[in-house]
């Protein structure tokens, strides 16, 4: 078996769902941004923010400092809405049920228990451990335990239902982390942006489950636009989790998301990411753009957060989940696993902003690259005046499996003498000696390969929620089958 | 260099009267027709070409790495004048000089020192022993004694090294050539010459120091190299270390006042060994820039010990591109940055798919002493094979607070306190 | 058990004919270099190592397997210097190997816990990283209790005594004694001659760089006294 008649087998998540949708034809003017915004009912202010940034977004052109290489994108062939046709939320389209059911996620309550295994049967007292926002091209198309996370004051649905029944929380904190201007796919986003989660966690309440919000893609020709606000106030703590997939179309198709978290005092988001959007067949045609603008800003003292990222799909991915440390105290955390195979290319990275005193911030990140791949990892660490008795530590190795293209580009500027910023790398491939060990123990090239690569991705997947870990690890050796060599 | 000065204009056309020149103006010179002509007349088509591209990438290169915009003023292109008034390819101005017979340079010149070469305002001086048998049979060419195959052998062998290119060396005339001849294994070992880099201009001067070390076959070569700028200065020395020869430069900067940029770069053949230690203290801008292009079997070690002085700056650029199997490299530099000192340092690995077996290390360590110190630090892997194995590592920090109590419970004051971990820091 | 005929490892060793009954415990001693991990891992298939010659391993010829199955049929050796696996814990690496699930988890986790002990490791040491951040002799003690948990019929132990204290050797003996059955060989190589009296090896096998000399415990102590050179 070689690894190209593996590339497209594997990806199961590649099927299409057939039903009646409501999508808007190709293009983008003020007017599709008006319609967007008229279409989901929008408040004055949110559709003046939308304007602002469009007429924006016409004056930038697309950054050009990375590595990597693209087929542009025609903005004006995309649709910019695309939802099932008008459905009501508690009676859900079989179609998208069953869609969900095969992605092994939970859409009836009944359903949800250790997570997203559907099959496993159900005791009938257990107490639900994750609540879902599913979104299905631009829609949010079920939310559960939405009433039972009420009980805790705990806000946690659409963000267009946000808008409509929490406007002044939206409108505080919506562009108070990337504002509109950030860059060219953040501003795009900020105007057309469909659905993504809202969610607010009350003074000092702990969420009592994992928040997991699922994205599918289905509809063909269309962008994702994808906006995540996520509130922490002071004393509180929540654990968050995004996975996505979307079908094997071969043109491809673009996601610009964009998700804000804010931490007041002693607050804590832990904010995970299994990322499988498909990543093109073995020739490098299809597969998602992933240029995503993720940031947190601990505002509060002693709040924390930390991001963790397993990716292994799509064709081109960009991002830089960030943190900007306010916050006397504050912490930042980045954990990374990227997978690169096939003609994928990977530039990800994080940036940790220090700007309050004594704020620390980890960063652990992962790179795995064969086939034809670019793997890099573009990272900075910049630790402000102000920013006395501030440290980093940063860890970055990249394990080639087969000759690929791996970098590692960090950037690291102090300009406080109190500070301390530690940086370690390495790149190399499993060694034949870690291979042999692990033969005269009886095992096969593909498990012992296994073992290692899991071992040097230990540090991240621990990070991640219980329920998650196992099936990131089910993810990394499916991605993984046929790599030795 | 972190900043990409891409964006805005380099070098404004007036600051505080004196007339500056915007780097399109002297794009314009060198690909008018005047200078066409002299580049044909006096050396050939080819070059002519290479050169204009030279020149083009020279160009492209200072604008983006060039000076930051607060020295823009230092940078005074005011010897454009000179270029444009008389003919820098005129090779009847040029001969190796020896040294009792260039006044102009008396106060570079030591007369104990007979193993002395000087490189000085693009001129190349050095003592008549050098050039004779016993003990050095040393080769400096210029360019009315170089042959015109030996010069093409020269361009071909620059211009393969990937684009690298400076303003200057497109400009200034061709390079003056060194060659420390085959199979010497002892004398320039035992024996190391000194070069002296220097300009005698108290303005700073266009012209560079371009020079072509050559290191033969089967030589073992140790310099001992000094930098003195007054005024602003250039230098651009490529250096040839050719299959099993080693190479060891011991190099001292010294901060008399000006801006100094340096440009190194080791084209090293199979098999060959690169060692160097440098010290540098910055100064009002220094820029010191390491490239290596290495075949196979090379062995590279890069030490640099920095101690930059309050107020100076000090960015470095390091490259080693690996193109063949079984190289090894070592960069390790350390940099202590006083008050309002700027420091940077962006080193490369660039390790192509057939650099099999490369064991690589990059390590920068910074010593900020000050709140008002800016240091900055990029250490970039860019892999195309797995067969290797590659680290690097960065640190930024003050002085250990904990070893400066532990210094100071033993009676030393917090100053030699400092001082002994500085030093230590820099062992 | 293992038979060796006509068997060379290129530059190392020359037509070598051994053979290696079951039930029986074998010392192998020789000068430093002359090819006795070598010959261990050439038996166990270390892949660049050019062999030539025959292998017969309980009745097969298994001069093709690949190194996995030479180790799924029964053999084990535990390495002088043996590899870090960072990420790899201990406990986790035999489950893989054994594949096990439900109450044989937790049989074998006990034993696990109960050998730990018995070496004198630290108590979380099922969960430390394979040979990574452990010493010398505590790599060589996690060789030991790999062996104790996977069920091998052959062990070839390449310097087991390095890097372990008086404690460490005598834990390192009664191990032994108490893993070797007359259902499967141990094979040693070790410098160190107290372990080989207290082991009384059926046969001592001497590697030396013209050729192989067999004896019994008397060789040993002659080599002892008077060299390799001597004897």
């Amino acid at each position: 078996m070689t690894i190209d008649n593996l590339q497209n087998n594997l990806y199961k998540e590649g099927f299409v769902t057939e039903l009646e949708s409501e999508t808007f034809p190709a293009g983008l003017d003020e007017t599709v941004v008006e319609k967007l915004s008229k279409i989901k009912n929008e408040p004055e202010w949110l559709l003046k923010f939308r304007l602002k940034a469009f007429k924006r977004w016409k004056e930038m052109s697309e950054p050009q400092w990375s590595e990597l290489d693209y087929n542009p994108v025609d903005y004006q062939a995309l649709s910019y809405h695309s939802a099932p046709k008008k459905f009501d939320k508690d009676e859900i389209p079989p179609e998208i049920f069953e869609t969900f059911e095969k992605l092994g996620v939970p859409l009836h309550e009944r359903d949800a228990l250790l997570g997203l295994d559907t099959e496993k049967p159900k005791p009938d007292n257990l107490i639900p451990t994750v609540a879902v926002d599913a979104v299905f091209d631009s829609v949010s198309v079920a939310t559960t335990f939405k009433a039972e996370l009420e009980k805790h004051g705990i806000v946690f649905c659409s963000i267009s239902e946000a808008v409509q029944e929490h406007p002044e929380l939206v409108r505080k904190y919506l562009g108070s982390v990337v504002p509109y201007t950030d860059n060219y796919f953040a501003t795009l986003n900020s105007a057309v942006f469909s659905d993504g989660t809202f969610c607010y966690i009350p003074k000092g309440v702990r969420c009592p489950m994992e928040l997991n919000t699922y994205f599918r893609i289905n509809a063909r020709n269309t962008g994702q636009f994808e906006r995540t606000l996520i509130i922490a106030d002071e004393d509180s703590y929540v654990s968050y989790l995004e996975g996505c997939t979307a079908p094997a179309y071969d043109e491809n198709t673009l996601h610009a998301a964009v998700v804000e978290l804010v931490t007041h005092d002693n607050a804590e988001i832990k904010y995970s990411t299994v990322q499988n959007w498909y990543p093109g067949d073995e020739n490098g045609i299809g597969g998602v753009y992933n240029f995503v603008t993720k940031r947190a800003k601990c505002e509060g003292k002693n709040s924390k957060v930390s991001w963790t990222q397993v990716e292994t799909g799509s064709a081109v991915t960009w991002k830089y989940p960030s943190c900007i440390l306010k916050g006397e105290g504050s912490i930042g955390e980045f954990y990374s696993v990227a997978v690169t195979k096939g003609k994928q290319q990977a530039d990800t990275g994080t940036k940790m902003i220090h700007l309050g005193k004594n704020t620390k911030s980890t960063i652990i990140s992962k790179g795995i690259s064969f086939g034809d791949s670019t793997n890099t990892y573009r990272g900075s660490v910049k630790i402000n005046p102000g920013a006395s008795d501030a440290s980093n530590f940063t860890k970055c190795d990249s394990l080639m499996l087969q000759d690929s293209r791996a970098l590692t580009i960090p950037y690291i500027t102090s300009l406080n003498d109190s500070a301390k910023v530690e940086h370690e790398a390495s790149a190399g491939k499993i060694s034949e000696e870690q291979m042999y060990y692990l033969a005269t123990r009886g095992f096969d090239e593909d498990d012992a390969m296994n073992l290692v690569v899991n071992g040097f991705c230990k540090d991240v997947f621990q990070k991640l929620p219980l329920e998650f870990a196992a099936e990131a690890n089910k993810l990394l050796s499916v991605t993984l089958e046929g790599a030795v060599g | 260099m972190y900043k990409n000065l891409y964006s805005y204009p380099f070098l404004e056309t007036a600051y505080q009267g004196k007339p500056y020149y915007k780097l399109e103006e002297l794009y314009d010179y060198v690909t008018s027709e005047g200078y066409e002509k002299h580049v044909i007349n006096h050396l050939d088509r080819n070059l002519y070409t290479s050169l204009n591209e030279h020149v083009r990438d020279n160009l492209i290169f200072l604008r983006e790495t060039g000076l930051p915009s607060h020295k823009q003023e230092q940078f005074n292109f005011s010897n454009l004048n000179k270029l444009f008034n008389r003919d820098i390819l005129n090779t009847n101005e040029l001969a190796v000089s020896y040294l009792d017979r260039i006044e102009k340079f008396d106060y570079l010149v030591d007369p104990d020192v007979l193993n002395e070469i000087i490189l000085c305002d693009s001129n190349v001086l050095a003592s008549e022993t050098l050039s004779k048998r016993r003990p050095y049979n040393l080769q400096i060419l210029d360019i009315s004694k170089i042959n015109k195959n030996r010069h093409l052998e020269y361009v071909k062998l620059l211009d393969n090294t990937d684009n690298f290119s400076n303003l200057t060396y497109g400009l200034s005339r061709f390079p003056n050539v060194i060659v420390f001849p085959n199979g010497s294994k002892e004398r320039f070992y035992k024996n190391p010459i000194k070069i002296k880099y220097a300009n005698s201009s108290d303005e700073p001067i266009l012209e560079c120091n371009t020079t072509i070390i050559d290191v033969q076959y089967d030589t073992s070569v140790k310099i001992k190299e000094s930098i003195q700028t007054r005024a602003g200065q250039m230098n651009y020395t490529t250096y040839i270390v050719r299959e099993n020869s080693t190479l060891e430069i011991e190099r001292n900067s010294n901060d008399f006042g000006g801006w100094s940029l340096f440009d190194s770069r080791f084209i090293c053949h199979p098999g060959s060994t690169v060692k160097i230690k440098f010290k540098n203290t910055g100064s009002s801008y220094t820029q010191e820039n390491f490239y290596f292009k290495i075949s196979s079997d090379v062995n590279v070690e890069l030490i640099g010990r920095n101690n930059i002085f309050k107020g100076n700056e000090y960015h470095q650029f390091v490259r080693v591109r690996s193109v063949d199997h079984d190289n090894r490299s070592i960069v390790d530099i350390k940099n202590v940055g006083d008050e309002h000192a700027r420091t940077s340092f962006v080193g490369k690995y660039e390790i192509n798919s057939t650099s099999i077996g490369f064991d690589g290390q990059m390590d920068n360590r910074n010593l900020m002493l000050s709140p008002t110190a800016n240091m900055h630090t990029r250490p970039i892997l860019d892999i195309y094979t797995k067969e290797i194995a590659c680290t690097h590592g960065c640190t930024i920090s003050n002085v250990d607070k904990d070893q400066l109590y532990y210094l100071q419970s033993k009676g030393f004051d917090k100053h030699s306190a400092k001082s002994l971990l500085i030093d230590s820091f820099l062992c | 058990m293992l038979k060796l005929k006509n068997y060379s490892v290129e530059n190392v060793l020359e037509n070598i004919d051994i053979e290696f009954d079951t039930g029986k415990t074998y010392v192998i001693m020789g000068p430093n270099g002359v090819g006795k991990s070598t010959l261990i891992h050439s038996i166990m298939g270390r892949p660049d190592l050019e062999v030539s010659g025959d292998l017969t391993f309980m009745g097969s010829d298994i001069s093709e397997l690949p190194v996995d199955q030479r180790a799924r049929l029964g053999m084990y050796v535990a390495f002088q210097a043996p590899t870090s696996i960072p990420g790899l814990s201990n406990f986790q690496m035999i489950k893989q190997a054994l594949n096990l699930k439900g109450s044989e988890l937790a049989e074998h986790l006990a034993k696990f816990r109960d050998t730990t002990e018995k070496f004198n490791l630290p108590k979380d040491w099922d969960k430390r990283n394979v040979n990574t951040d452990a010493s010398g002799g505590e790599k060589k003690k996690n060789e030991l209790i790999q062996l104790s948990l996977l069920n091998k019929k052959l062990a070839m132990l390449d310097e087991p005594d390095s890097g372990l204290d008086v404690d460490g050797v005598k834990s390192l003996v009664s191990f032994l004694n108490e893993w070797r059955t007359q259902h499967n060989t141990l094979i040693v190589v070790t410098h160190y001659d107290r372990l080989i009296y207290d082991l009384n090896p059926d046969a001592v096998i001497v590697l030396k760089k013209d050729g192989v000399d067999i004896g019994d415990t008397d060789l040993a102590r002659r080599i002892f006294s008077n060299g390799f050179d001597n004897v």
